[in-house]
Order: structure tokens, then C-alpha cells, then sequence
């Protein structure tokens, strides 16, 4: 039975990291339905910003994040407009969408090689005095930096719920992501908006980053697997439904905490895809959406 | 081009691939650069197919690939004829190709690039767990190694699926492919079945994904790490030969595969690890500027020196 | 205070418009009406930006309106009502409303605008929680038109409004227009496909046909033409009743 409570919290400690993960990609999905394949190479370079704060300047990973947080914005703006702007004069929904794939596809060759030199193919991970230390509850031992990662988790899903339902700002995303061409003639600045958003996008990766190489670790091809997390977590949530990713995360953690129980750790992934074929075949527009797929 | 011009010049090309190495002795390290350079082509005109013709992004290529290269080595190994081989190769990769694509692709485009790169991840992970050692060929296989059956196998293979590609792309097959790609919703008010219709391009594309992995296999004594051959960059350099070579066309993947093989070369002497910066970036130049790529700018070229 | 001079529009290669040219002054009522696909839409379009004319221009109160982009547009004073209303669907009527005073002046006065709103559309005042999705057409199109009017236009130009609706609620939406015309001085640009409806609230009208203005005149002279009567109505002026 502590087997079980065990993998229980394991899995909602790890599913709420697997949501802050997959924010950053919903929101881009979501506001320009553009499809960010970049986006773990993004988490990994976040969690670079944060390692080097702490290696050379020895910044605690969760302090740095307001730098992680700035400097990933300026990215995501830039991103933005060298990349996925010019995209957005293509005529169709679907050609813009696989442009976005291919664009951002080439990304990861470009930020992953350049991670790889300036940085070696070495396996990066923050080693705080607090990390390997637990926190005994309920007779389950929850890991401190597994703990921390949840906390940021929640504490930037409600931020961002926050912005998105009481700021102007939010509303003009919302706006955007419903209907472009409304929004606009409401007097929204509609490309600023999807602007502003790609930094934010970016930032959250980063976040997500900072997290990830505190609690696990990160190399410069391991964008990877955060990539198809966020993928598997966004399906559970349904299509630009971005209050239900925290929520879809804890689903998948905690599916794949019960699968590596059946299957054992090296097929975790494995789990995932087998999450995200059975979901594709019952329930495509995910566990959390009202809407029906057209 | 016209038919008759376009057949000269297969049987041409043809006929001094053939002729080459029995004319000039060219050298393993020139023969194995061809080689690569005819795995490049079948694996970048069966991304084409699927990506430029039917318009499916698939980002998890490398599953079908290193399946054929897996089977293809495995049976191989125990005595099945390397043709057979090959083939078995090939149709496992259809299988795990029918596996991804029946629940997504009667879904937005999307779900299906999702899940192939997710089935790549996997099949690489399943597969360096399976098999952790080195994986070689028995002596046997080593002292009948000639480097010229390798030349004509993969000779052969590039050639049958450039023949099979005109064919199917000058059919109707072909037509309703490219009106999936490009207003799925139109196609299906015409009556085209555009589900199966994506669904065949999938299965053959990976069947001759698998087809190249089996002549790659066929060329390789050693593999270290057998999980290699499912790494994305199996997925990455067909793609960026389709796209700067042109999508969508028949020349295309062979001006981009020729590119690659070219740059690649000249780079690995220059820049090591940096060449993929370039490729990446070109990729992202391309897309953006010059969707048409090589073959566009070809084309262009021929209309001003006609004087239009 | 709208002058569309000359207009060519394309869509990709395909011509949409030709030589089109309309003005609307301030205080009117100007109606454009024409079968499906005529091209009186992507009139309404080349005016707000989405779709920008190859040539010819588009000046209002004299500022230029063809290197603006549309939010810049709408901050000029010009809203528009979208075929189709496209309201933001998952979002609740006073969501839509708010969201519709997006430009700066128009946040500054939103109150007084949105009680505005609720004297011309008191359903709406009812329903203010509802998700958008969920209302029914007539109190729909009731709100795409409230949400236009947050934006506090000059000019307002509604696409299609009587699509789907039965007579008794287009009845209701044309009184609104009128209240707005008239008390609010906001000159109104309507395309119609219901031409009863149009010319009985117009003063002018423009009638659109393959891309072109193929005629013109106050509203009372389109309705005694018998030959524009006969090609949207299908029957010759005299014996229509009411």
C-alpha cells in the first residue's frame, strides 16, 4: 500500500511539472495555432540560463527565475519576429501550421547544435543543497525539489490564469485566440498581441526549464522528451484550452506513474504514446473539452 | 518536362550510374559517398511524397527508416536473403506507419506530426532498451562483402523509386494527393476519400523509408548503438533535401539530396558540429522565403532564359 | 467622411472588385445590395483593411485609410459588423461588449456606452453572463452590433445582417440602426442581401453586381426601379404589396 501512496504523490508531484511543461506550447498553440516543435529545445535553454546563474554565480535556480523569465521573453520576441511572423501572410490555417512545423523544426537543429558547442553534449543538472533531500508526509517521502517544482507549477498556472481572465491583455489574447479577425476590429492590436504572447510563451518555457534542471537534469538534445510531454499533456487538455493543462498534467503524471509501476522506468515514454494513441482514438478533443472534434 | 526529354535523360542518368564504377575506379570511400547518397534519395522522395504531394508533415520519418534498417539487418543476420530481407524491412515499417496514422490522420494535420515524432521518440527508446549492446555481423558476412552489389542494390532501389514516384504522382492517385494538400476540405467536397487517400501516401512513403533502410543496412557491418538509426536527424536531413530541394516536385528531393550529401562533405572538414547550424538555418530561410526551393529557383531560371 | 475612389481588389490572382467608388457623408444611411458573391463584402473589407485595394484609395474625413492597419482603423472611427457576427464564442455577452472597447478612447468611455447598448438591445442587459455561443441568433447579431458600437464608431458598417433571422427580429435590429443613426449621429454602411429591408431604413443605395457598382440613387428611386426590383425581388415594382 505505501507503494501505492508513493507512486500516487510521485505522480502528482511530477504531473504538475508535466503542466507548467506544456504552457508555454498551448499558449502558442492556442493564440496563433502555430505548432512549436522547438519548444523543448526552449525548456532546455531556460534551464541553461538557470544552471549557469547558478554555476558561476551560484544564484539558487528559484531566485534566478525572474532573470530566466526575461531573458526567454527577449527570445520569444525575437523568435517571433524573425521566424513565425511572416508566417502569419500565408493564406490558409493548415499551410500556416506546417510552415510553423517546418520553421520551428529547423530551430532545434540551429539552438540545439549551437547549445552543443558553446556548452559540450554533457549532461547539466543543478545540484542545490537541497536537492536529494525529502520531506516525510503521510508516510510518503516527497522529494524538496519535487515539491518546489509543484509549487511553481501552480503558483505560474494561476499567475497566467490571472492575466488571462483580469488583465486587458488576457483579454485581448483571449479575443485572439477565438477570432483574429474580430478581434482586430475591436481595436486590437493583434500582431502585437501574438508578439507579446511568443514571449511569454518562451518565458514559461523557461520556467519550465529552471524547474526541470533543478529536479531532473538537461543536455542539449534533451528538448526531446519535454516536447512530447507537452504534446501527449495538450491533447489531454483539449485545443487552446489552456485551464485545463495543469489539470491534464496531473493526469498524465499520474497515469504514467501507475504505467512505469506495470512496465517499468525505461518505457515511461512508451506510456505517454500509448496515452496519446488511446486518447486519440476515444476522446481526440481531449478529456477536458465540451467541444466535439470536427 | 515533356515525357520523351524527361525519359532520355532517367535513361541517361541511368545508364552512367551503371556505367561508372565499372569504368573508373572510383574507390570505397567515393563508391559508400554514392551509396549514401541513393539512401538519401529513396528516404528524401518518400518524405516528399507523403510531405510535398499529400501535404503530411512527418516529423518521426527516422521510425520507418530504422525499422527497415533493424528487420533488414536482424534477418539478415540469420541467413534470410538480403532482398527478402529488405522487403520484410520495409513492410514492418508500414505496420508501425498503420499504427500512427489510422487514429490521426482523419484529424487536423497536427495530431499526425505529434504522433510521428512521438512513435519516433519511442520506437529509438524501445529499441536501445531491447538491444543495449553493439550489433554486428558474423564473419562470414565480412569476408563476402563487395562493395559493388552494394553500388547496384542501392542503384537499383533509388531508380525503382523514382519510377515508382512518377507513376504514382502522374495518376489519379497523385492528382487527389494534391488536392488533400491543398484544400482538404474542397477535396472532400469532390468526392475524394481523404482519409484513405493520406493513409496510402503514409504507407508508402514508409514502405520505401524502409526500402532505404534496408540498403543502409546492407552497407553497414557494425552498428553501436542501433537506437541511432531512430534519432531525428534520420528525419531531419531528408526533410531539409525535400524542402530546399523543392516539395512537391519530382526533381526536387534529388537536387536536396545531392546538396546535402555535397555540403555535408565539405563542411565535415570545415565546421564538424556546426554544419547542422547551417542546414537549420537554410531550412528556416527556405520555408520562409523561397517555399519553392531549388527546383522554384530552376524553373525561374529556365522561364527568364526562355525570354518570359 | 467615407470616399472610396476607384477601387481594384484581388484575392490572390482573382479579381474581386472593379473601379469600384462610394461615399457615405455623415448622418447617412447608405445601403449596398447586390445577390451572393457580387462582392459586397470584401467592399466592406478593403474599408476596415482586412483586404487592401491593388489600387485606388479610400479616404476618410480625409486621413488615408490604405497603409493603416485595421486595429489603427477602428481607433479612426470606422466598426464593423462581420458577416456571420463572429462573436467570441466562449465568452460571456459582457466579455464581448468589454472586449469591443478595446482602443484606448473607447475604454475611457465604455460605461456610458455599454448603457447606451442596453437601451437599444435591453436583452442583452438580461443575458449578460451567458456565454456568447449560446444565444439565439436574433439576440446574436444584437450583440455583434452592440460590440461594434463599444468601440464608439463614426462610421458602421454591418455585413449581412438579416441572414437567417425572421422579419419580426430584423424589424428590431433595423429600429436599433435607426435609434443609433439618429441619436448618435454614426453614419451606417449596410450590406444586405434582404433589399426590402435595406432600402426601407436607407437613404441611399449602391447596387453591386460581378465586382461592379452597377447603379446608384436615393433610396426611394432604387425602389421604384422596376428593373433592379425584378432582378432581387422577382417581381415587377407595381405589383408588390405593402
Amino acid at each position: 500500500m505505501d507503494i501505492f501512496w508513493q507512486t500516487i504523490v510521485y505522480g502528482i508531484l511530477v504531473g504538475a511539472l508535466y503542466g507548467l511543461v506544456t504552457l508555454g506550447l498551448g499558449l502558442l498553440m492556442g493564440v496563433m495555432k502555430f505548432l512549436n516543435v522547438a519548444h523543448g529545445t526552449f525548456i532546455v535553454l531556460g534551464g541553461y540560463v538557470s544552471y549557469w546563474l547558478f554555476t558561476l554565480y551560484g544564484v539558487n535556480p528559484y531566485l534566478s527565475l525572474p532573470a530566466v523569465i526575461v531573458a526567454m521573453f527577449l527570445a520569444g520576441l525575437l523568435v517571433y519576429r524573425v521566424t513565425l511572423s511572416p508566417l502569419l501572410n500565408l493564406p490558409g490555417i493548415g499551410e500556416r501550421m506546417n510552415s510553423s512545423m517546418l520553421v520551428t523544426f529547423g530551430i532545434i537543429y540551429v539552438v540545439d547544435n549551437l547549445m552543443t558547442i558553446l556548452w559540450k553534449p554533457d549532461v547539466r543538472s543543478i545540484v542545490a543543497p537541497f536537492t536529494g533531500t525529502s520531506i516525510d508526509l503521510f508516510g510518503s517521502k516527497l522529494s524538496v525539489t519535487g515539491l518546489s517544482g509543484f509549487g511553481v507549477a501552480l503558483i505560474v498556472g494561476a499567475a497566467l490564469y490571472l492575466v488571462l481572465t483580469g488583465t486587458p491583455f488576457g483579454k485581448h489574447v483571449r479575443a485572439a485566440t477565438q477570432d483574429a479577425e474580430a478581434a482586430e476590429l475591436c481595436g486590437i492590436n493583434v500582431h502585437r498581441t501574438y508578439l507579446i504572447s511568443s514571449g511569454i510563451a518562451l518565458a514559461l518555457a523557461g520556467v519550465a526549464g529552471t524547474v526541470v534542471v533543478s529536479s531532473y537534469s538537461i543536455s542539449p538534445n534533451g528538448g526531446l522528451r519535454w516536447l512530447l510531454v507537452a504534446f501527449v499533456v495538450m491533447m489531454l487538455a483539449g485545443e487552446g484550452n489552456l485551464n485545463a493543462i495543469i489539470p491534464a498534467g496531473l493526469v498524465l503524471g499520474l497515469l504514467e506513474a501507475v504505467g512505469v509501476l506495470v512496465v517499468g522506468g525505461p518505457y515511461r515514454q512508451v506510456v505517454a504514446l500509448v496515452v496519446f494513441i488511446v486518447i486519440l482514438i476515444f476522446r481526440p478533443q481531449g478529456l477536458f473539452s465540451r467541444r466535439r472534434l470536427p | 518536362m515533356r515525357l520523351r526529354p524527361l525519359l532520355f535523360l532517367i535513361v541517361l542518368a541511368l545508364a552512367f550510374f551503371v556505367a561508372l564504377p565499372l569504368a573508373v575506379d572510383l574507390g570505397s570511400s567515393s563508391m559508400n559517398l554514392l551509396i549514401t547518397l541513393f539512401v538519401y534519395v529513396v528516404l528524401s522522395q518518400s518524405w516528399n511524397l507523403l510531405g510535398g504531394y499529400a501535404g503530411q508533415v512527418n516529423l518521426g520519418a527516422a521510425a520507418f527508416f530504422g525499422c527497415g534498417v533493424l528487420i533488414t539487418h536482424l534477418l539478415w543476420k540469420t541467413g534470410v536473403p538480403i532482398y527478402l530481407s529488405m522487403v520484410c524491412g520495409a513492410l514492418c515499417a508500414v505496420a508501425i506507419a498503420a499504427l500512427i496514422g489510422l487514429p490521426t490522420l482523419h484529424l487536423r494535420g497536427a495530431y499526425f506530426a505529434i504522433g510521428t515524432i512521438a512513435l519516433a521518440e519511442a520506437l529509438r527508446i524501445v529499441v536501445g532498451n531491447v538491444f543495449p549492446s553493439s550489433l554486428s555481423l558474423p564473419g562470414e558476412f565480412t569476408k563476402g562483402f563487395n562493395v559493388f552489389s552494394r553500388y547496384y542494390l542501392g542503384l537499383g532501389v533509388a531508380f525503382l523509386t523514382l519510377a515508382a514516384i512518377y507513376l504514382l504522382t502522374r495518376s489519379r492517385f497523385g492528382l487527389a494527393m494534391t488536392c488533400v494538400r491543398d484544400d482538404e476540405e474542397a477535396a472532400q467536397a469532390t468526392g475524394i476519400d481523404t482519409f484513405k487517400t493520406k493513409l496510402t501516401a503514409l504507407l508508402i512513403s514508409a514502405f520505401l523509408a524502409g526500402l532505404a533502410g534496408g540498403v543502409y543496412a546492407f552497407n553497414r557491418f557494425y552498428f553501436h548503438h542501433i537506437s541511432a538509426v531512430f534519432e531525428p536527424l534520420w528525419t531531419f536531413e531528408p526533410l531539409m533535401a525535400v524542402v530546399i530541394g523543392g516539395a512537391g516536385t519530382l526533381m526536387g528531393p534529388i537536387y536536396g539530396s545531392a546538396f546535402l550529401v555535397i555540403l555535408s562533405e565539405v563542411f565535415a572538414e570545415t565546421l564538424g558540429e556546426a554544419h547542422l547550424i547551417v542546414f537549420g538555418v537554410l531550412l528556416i530561410v527556405v520555408v520562409l522565403r523561397s517555399p519553392a526551393g531549388l527546383a522554384g529557383w530552376f524553373t525561374r531560371l529556365r522561364s527568364v532564359a526562355k525570354g518570359r | 467622411m467615407l470616399e472610396v475612389s476607384s477601387i481594384n481588389v484581388f484575392y490572390g490572382d482573382i479579381q474581386a472588385l472593379w473601379d469600384v467608388s462610394l461615399t457615405v457623408r455623415e448622418g447617412e444611411i447608405v445601403t449596398i445590395i447586390g445577390s451572393n458573391g457580387s462582392g459586397k463584402s470584401t467592399i466592406m473589407r478593403a474599408i476596415t483593411g482586412l483586404v487592401k485595394p491593388r489600387d485606388g484609395s479610400i479616404l476618410f474625413s480625409g486621413a488615408l485609410l490604405g497603409p493603416m492597419p485595421t486595429h489603427r482603423i477602428v481607433e479612426a472611427g470606422i466598426s464593423m459588423v462581420l458577416e456571420g457576427r463572429r462573436l467570441f464564442p466562449e465568452m460571456t455577452v459582457l466579455e464581448n461588449l468589454e472586449v469591443g472597447a478595446s482602443t484606448r478612447e473607447a475604454a475611457r468611455s465604455r460605461h456610458s456606452t455599454i448603457d447606451f447598448v442596453f437601451g437599444l438591445f435591453p436583452v442583452l442587459k438580461e443575458r449578460l453572463r451567458q456565454i456568447a455561443g449560446t444565444l439565439s441568433g436574433g439576440e446574436q447579431q444584437m450583440l455583434a452590433i452592440g460590440r461594434a458600437l463599444m468601440a464608439r464608431p463614426r462610421l458602421l458598417l454591418i455585413d449581412e445582417m438579416s441572414l437567417g433571422l425572421g422579419p419580426l427580429v430584423v424589424d428590431d435590429l433595423l429600429q436599433g440602426i435607426r435609434d443609433v443613426n439618429k441619436s448618435k449621429n454614426v453614419s451606417i454602411a449596410l450590406v444586405e442581401q434582404d433589399v426590402d429591408a435595406a432600402l426601407s431604413i436607407a437613404d441611399r443605395g449602391y447596387v453591386v453586381e460581378h465586382g461592379r457598382i452597377v447603379a446608384e440613387g436615393d433610396a426611394g428611386s432604387l425602389q421604384r426601379d422596376s428593373r433592379i426590383m425584378e432582378a432581387y425581388l422577382g417581381a415587377p415594382a407595381e405589383e408588390r404589396t405593402g
